[in-house]
């Protein structure tokens, strides 16, 4: 058996111990391991973003990160953004801009812009765009996801 | 994609990084990941072993002093780009981290780990070249220190030696009339610089530029200083006339790689408009206003 | 002319009128969205069965060589490795992909599930690797070994007709896939009366789908011989068809689920050899076998779009009045041809654009090159048509000093025009017919919302200030909708409604604006209409998605349904409330005796009822569409006011205006959705996507995201847009597709705004993708003192 290390982190709120192999990439240990398909793969040169999930609260791409370097480390993934609970307002205020089509590039979308909204609520339209020069999309042309961006930005103010 | 199989060990000393490198044949230094990992998944690159420095004690942090900024290399991107005392004394550092690839890398990716990488499109060795940085570096035959100039090597690569660590960066502060800027043409598939100029110019009381590093990424073979668009600014009172003309310098001195995106001759006319516009806004930061 | 009032008329609307107006024309959000937003999508990469495998392909770097010996031992011994196949181990292997076209001009080549004597595009696959997990798999497929004596490739269509040019297939002299010409009208006339003549070469590299979601396949045997598959696919119905054909199996034995597609965009519109493959050896194992490409990968083998040569003649009378268009098309096919010559028939076609035009003749010549087989690509061709006729009357407004637009406005179809029959022959039968539009409008609301005239007045002083901006207004026009389409309604016990269609969705928001259509007739909210879509198990008949038919077909199959189903349930409330079906309406989920409320049965009283009583029928509504004319004409127009900087030649799009005509709007956020994604698309056409083969060796050079150049949110341009519904009269709720005038329209359009910005340089673009570094030089022509540039 190839040489396997023993992490332990917490992912979605639920501690995870798991021995793995070095090579092991977190994007596949979220998809194959912990069945979290939620997560996406959709490059191999770590440019599309649709693997983006946050690590200890900051985003960062899943296919460019080992699982072994995350022990200790929380994760949260699409499906632990709102849980089963209501929606976390980036994701409401996709819905209202219909920020999304086919949904591939989503999840990395929407953690992408979580991160985004945690340091700076208000974006303005650049900041926005400059932000996102890591998540590709080939459906929406951005425009509504730059909307529904800010607008998170609003409903995370308490503002609409 | 799919890497090759390798060993993965944890240091949480600098001096045991530097043990586990030299004990495996093979071993690479893993800090942030977000270079050597893609490269890895292509299996163009195989460690035998990866030693992960990101949990070792000291290499962390942003101490300024009267004299000197130090950075620790394993501060990452996203450190640099937001750090408040950074930006009030080296505001060149933010401008150039703000457009270092993305945001989720610039969370994982290190400021040292991209210097020792020396990407021939990345943009700290062009901002560290132009701010004269100075690292301090340990390795199996101790420490020593290597001047930003001698770093990087003509056809590309560093001087650091086998299993040798970066420990710190230091950046020397100068009096308050120094301007600076990092401008970057990003190549419109990877993002990396198609062309990056970073520009400090030093004015004296009299408005006579005494100083002047000029540095440009992205065209060749890595980041180099433009001397001869430095030496066409310093002794005179530098206008616009003259950065344009230092811009012209440049684009005849450097060795310029053509590609798929832009021919030799097409590289150099925006080597020539990036270093003219990095200059201009240099010399409009002197003195106060980093805006 | 044919006379068209002789065809059946179609109503605007039903002789009963609408139920409701409550949901057709609303911009509701999304069904779709919940689960996708909250990562409970599930795709093709995402299915997980037990015993599953993971399949994976070793491919030929190089476009054209012998390939020798595989040698698959290493990789057999690897761990977890537990099949090697090859075209020569697995003897079904080395048969030809079922062509789904018939194209009787053309000398159509197929490739091969798995490359056995010949490569010929990079990335052909010479064997398929079968291991339990990803990760094995990885080290497995490196292990295979073969030796490859590589040839000399051709990768130009021009230098690939050459006498002296390599050949792709050994038995297709000259490379020529075949020739296929159409006109109408006296061109020899229209030549020779005159005044202008116009003539230009346009040239469009190829270019990748880059669906976000690289290929993606799995199958699973089934005990009855058969198989199922979960394919990331736009014709799950086609896919089943075909596959079937290529293992010898019944039809009805082969299942195709579509689950989530993360875009489709064309090229997964076709039936691929890995699929061929996959289906193939899960039978031979027995056991379910998972594949997803990786993006390189999918860069390599998915099928590319555009890639075309047109040489065009334009013949004008000198107040403008267009007379005549040649046109010498040569399209880029790649090794196989795949899709036979579609793509350059939609092109061609698209040459009349939205204007009179009294004569054509136009000729399109297929050519085999050492590259990926062509696909339909997002404007499937009509974009390349559409590009030049648009470049040509640019052209003609310089050569007779006309303003653009005016020209345009002068030749445009008016709303009195239609139907407008073109003359062109159908690939059907008889002629092109126009529906309805109106073109004039459409170009004058464009300059209003852009302001053409303002910036015209303004441009000559901005130019001599150093400032080098650009404007450009364009008309398109698309031919949406395509065969036929079958809805099944089906009433449930809680009185909600299932409805399926067979032609799957990509992300195109199918679950949410068919329910729309379908509720208007029913009279019941659409959420609390159910859809599934893509199923071959469910819904026997299906076209696919794409050519932008789904809402013009499958909307009026859903409306259809809804219609059928409303009467179904009407006449038994009739029986259950002892009325008759005149007295009864239906409002919000319940038949009501008109004007008196208490007399009513909820669509749950009746499903219940009926569901206990045993008699299914009245709760089942199935309803095909086939419209003797299918294709209902989009069009519009696009504006674009472009800053090009003339110090580097990059430029920056300010302003972006759609005027646009899908008919009947559903749902107006969506149909905004696809012309942003479309324009998108387009931008990335005209600012930078091309795939680059290297002359010597046709190994693929953008074989990344590192090289092949995407759209990005910092450069993308924010769309306006103004709907104008012009409804068709050739379907029955009026619809045009919405997914391509996007594209369609802005590849003129951002190129004649950068030509505009330029024209004081002297400047003429005819190339797809702009060219920085020529537009650089251009730029140097202007009166602007350049740093850095040589005196000459």
């Amino acid at each position: 058996m190839r040489n396997q290390v023993r992490i332990v982190l917490d992912v979605n709120g639920r501690r995870v111990q798991r021995d793995v192999e070095p090579r092991l990439l977190l994007c596949h240990f979220l998809r194959d391991d912990l069945e979290l398909t939620g997560t996406h793969i959709g490059c191999d040169s770590s440019q599309c973003g649709a693997c983006v999930v946050l690590v200890d609260g900051r985003a960062a791409k899943s296919c460019t990160l080992f699982a072994v370097q995350l022990d200790g480390a929380s994760l949260t993934t699409i499906e632990g953004l709102a849980g089963d609970g209501p929606l976390h307002p980036v994701q409401q205020a996709f819905v209202e801009k219909h920020g999304l089509q086919c949904g591939y590039c989503t999840p990395g979308m929407v953690m992408t812009a979580v991160d985004l909204l945690q340091r700076n609520r208000r974006p303005d339209e650049a900041e926005v765009r400059e932000a996102l020069h890591g998540n590709l999309c080939r459906c929406t042309g951005y425009q509504n996801i730059v909307d529904a961006i800010r607008l998170a930005g609003r409903l995370m103010e308490g503002n609409g | 994609m799919i890497p090759a199989p390798f060993g993965y060990q944890v240091a949480t000393t600098v001096d045991e990084a530097i043990a586990r490198l030299h004990a495996a044949r093979g071993a690479r230094i893993l800090a942030g990941g977000q270079s050597l990992i893609p490269v890895m998944k292509t299996r163009r690159v195989r460690p035998s072993m990866l030693v992960d420095i990101s949990r070792v004690d000291g290499l962390r942090g942003i101490r300024v002093s009267a004299e000197a900024v130090s950075i620790g290399p394993l501060s990452t991107h996203a450190e640099l780009e937001s750090s408040p005392e950074l930006l009030e004394v080296l505001p060149v550092m933010r401008e150039a981290a703000r457009v270092v690839a993305d945001p989720p890398v610039r969370n994982r990716g290190t400021f040292g780990g991209s210097l020792a990488f020396a990407d021939p499109a990345g943009d700290w060795p062009a901002v560290a070249l132009a701010l004269e940085a100075r690292l301090d570096v340990r390795g199996p035959n101790g420490d020593r220190g290597i001047g930003i100039d001698e770093f990087f090597l003509p056809d590309g690569g560093t001087r650091l030696g086998e299993g040798e660590i970066i420990t710190s960066v230091t950046i020397p502060l100068a009096p308050a009339d120094r301007g600076m800027a990092y401008l970057k043409l990003r190549h419109p598939a990877s993002g990396y610089a198609l062309v990056g100029v970073a520009a400090v110019v030093s004015l004296d009381g009299e408005g006579i530029c005494r100083d002047c590093r000029i540095a440009v990424t992205g065209h060749g073979t890595g980041a180099v200083r433009a001397r001869t668009a430095e030496d066409a600014l310093i002794g005179c009172r530098p206008d616009s006339s003259k950065a344009a003309t230092a811009g012209q310098s440049a684009a005849r001195e450097l060795s310029v790689v053509g590609d798929l995106y832009a021919s030799e001759e097409y590289r150099s006319g925006l080597i020539a408009v990036h270093v003219d516009r990095a200059v201009r806004r240099a010399l409009e930061r002197v003195g106060g206003s980093q805006r | 002319m044919r006379d068209l009032q002789r065809e059946p008329p179609y109503h605007r609307r039903p002789p009963e009128g609408w139920i409701s107006h409550e949901y057709l024309g609303v911009g509701r959000p999304r069904t779709e969205d919940e689960r996708l937003l909250r990562g409970r999508g599930c795709y093709a990469g995402d299915i997980r069965l037990p015993g599953m495998l993971h399949a994976g392909f070793v491919r030929s770097p190089v476009g054209k060589a012998r390939l020798g010996a595989v040698a698959v031992e290493h990789a057999q011994s690897q761990p977890g490795a537990v099949a090697v196949f090859t075209a020569a181990t697995l003897p079904q292997l080395s048969r030809q992909v079922p062509s789904a076209f018939s194209q009787p001009n053309l000398e159509i080549r197929m490739p091969p599930a798995l490359a056995s004597g010949t490569i010929r595009f990079a990335g052909e696959a010479v064997a398929v690797v079968v291991a339990e997990t990803r990760y094995q798999l990885a080290d497995a497929v490196e292990a295979v070994e073969f030796d490859l004596e590589p040839q000399e490739p051709v990768t130009d269509p021009i230098a690939a007709r050459h006498p002296e040019a390599p050949l792709v297939h050994d038995d297709v002299p000259g490379n020529l896939g075949g020739v296929i010409q159409a006109g109408f009208g006296d061109i020899a006339g229209a030549f020779r009366e005159a005044d202008v003549v116009i003539r230009d070469t346009f040239r469009a590299e190829r270019a990748a789908g880059a669906a976000m979601e690289p290929q993606a396949l799995t199958a699973a045997p089934e005990a009855n011989g058969g198989l199922t598959l979960w394919a990331s696919t736009q014709a799950p119905h086609a896919l089943r068809r075909l596959l079937a054909q290529f293992l010898d199996l019944p039809a009805e034995l082969v299942r195709v689920i579509t689950p989530d597609v993360g875009g489709g965009f064309g090229p997964k519109g076709r039936l691929y050899p890995e699929q061929c493959v996959l289906a193939s050896i899960s039978r031979a194992l027995g056991r379910p076998i998972s594949w997803q490409a990786s993006r390189s990968e999918d860069l390599a083998i998915t099928y590319q779009g555009r890639g075309a040569v047109v040489q065009a003649e334009l013949a004008a009378s000198k107040d403008g009045t267009l007379l005549g268009l040649r046109a010498d098309l040569v399209q880029d096919c790649g090794a196989y041809l795949a899709t036979g010559l579609i793509v350059a028939q939609n092109s061609a076609q698209h040459l009349l654009g939205p204007y009179r035009l009294p004569a054509a003749s136009l000729q399109m010549t297929a050519v085999y090159t050492n590259k990926a087989p062509l696909s339909p690509l997002r404007g499937g061709g009509r974009e390349l048509g559409v590009f030049v006729i648009e470049r040509m009357i640019d052209r003609l407004a310089m050569q007779t000093g006309l303003d653009p637009v005016e020209l345009r406005e002068r030749n445009a179809l008016a709303k009195s025009d239609f139907p407008y029959d073109t003359g062109y022959p159908s690939r059907g039968q008889g002629t092109i017919v126009y529906d309805s539009g109106d073109f004039p409008h459409y170009l004058r609301r464009a300059c209003d919302l852009i302001g053409y005239r303002e910036f015209r007045e303004q441009q000559a002083s901005e130019r001599s200030r150093g400032s080098y901006r650009g404007i450009a207004v364009t008309l398109f026009i698309e031919s949406t909708g395509l065969d036929r389409e079958t809805a099944i309604a089906e009433l449930q016990r809680d009185g909600s409604v299932l409805l399926s269609i067979g032609s799957p969705s990509n992300g195109q928001s199918h679950a949410t604006t068919m329910p729309q259509i379908f509720a208007e007739y029913l009279g019941l909210p659409p959420d609390r209409i159910h859809y599934r879509s893509g199923d071959t198990g469910v819904v026997d008949q299906g076209t696919g998605t794409f050519g932008s038919r789904t809402a013009v077909i499958a909307g009026n199959a859903a409306a259809g349904a809804g219609r059928a189903l409303r009467e179904q349930i009407l006449h038994a409330a009739a029986d259950e409330l002892e009325a008759a079906r005149e007295d009864l309406e239906i409002v919000h989920g319940a038949v009501m005796v008109k004007g008196v409320p208490h007399r009513s049965l909820s669509f749950e009283w009746l499903a219940g009822t009926l569901i206990d009583r045993g008699t299914l029928d009245p709760l089942t509504a199935v309803y095909e569409f086939a419209p003797p004319r299918a294709h209902a004409f989009a069009g519009g127009a696009h504006a674009a006011i472009i800053r090009v900087d003339p110090e580097t030649g990059l430029v920056h799009v300010e302003r972006y205006v759609v005027v646009h005509d899908c008919g009947t709007v559903i749902n107006p956020m969506v149909v905004e959705g696809q012309i942003h994604g479309g324009v998108a698309h387009g931008w990335g056409n005209v600012a930078g996507e091309r795939m680059v083969y290297e002359p010597d060796t046709a190994r693929l050079v953008t074989d990344s995201f590192q090289r092949y150049v995407m759209p990005i949110a910092e450069l993308t341009p924010r769309i306006e847009i103004e709907h104008c519904e012009q409804p068709t009269p050739f379907n029955p709720e009026g619809i045009k597709g919405a997914g391509e005038g996007g594209t369609i329209g802005a590849l003129d359009t951002i190129l004649a705004a950068v030509e505009d910005a330029l024209a004081p340089a002297g400047i003429e673009l005819r190339d797809l993708p702009l060219n920085f570094d020529s537009l650089w030089r251009y730029a140097g022509r202007l009166d602007v003192a350049r740093p850095g540039a040589e005196s000459s």
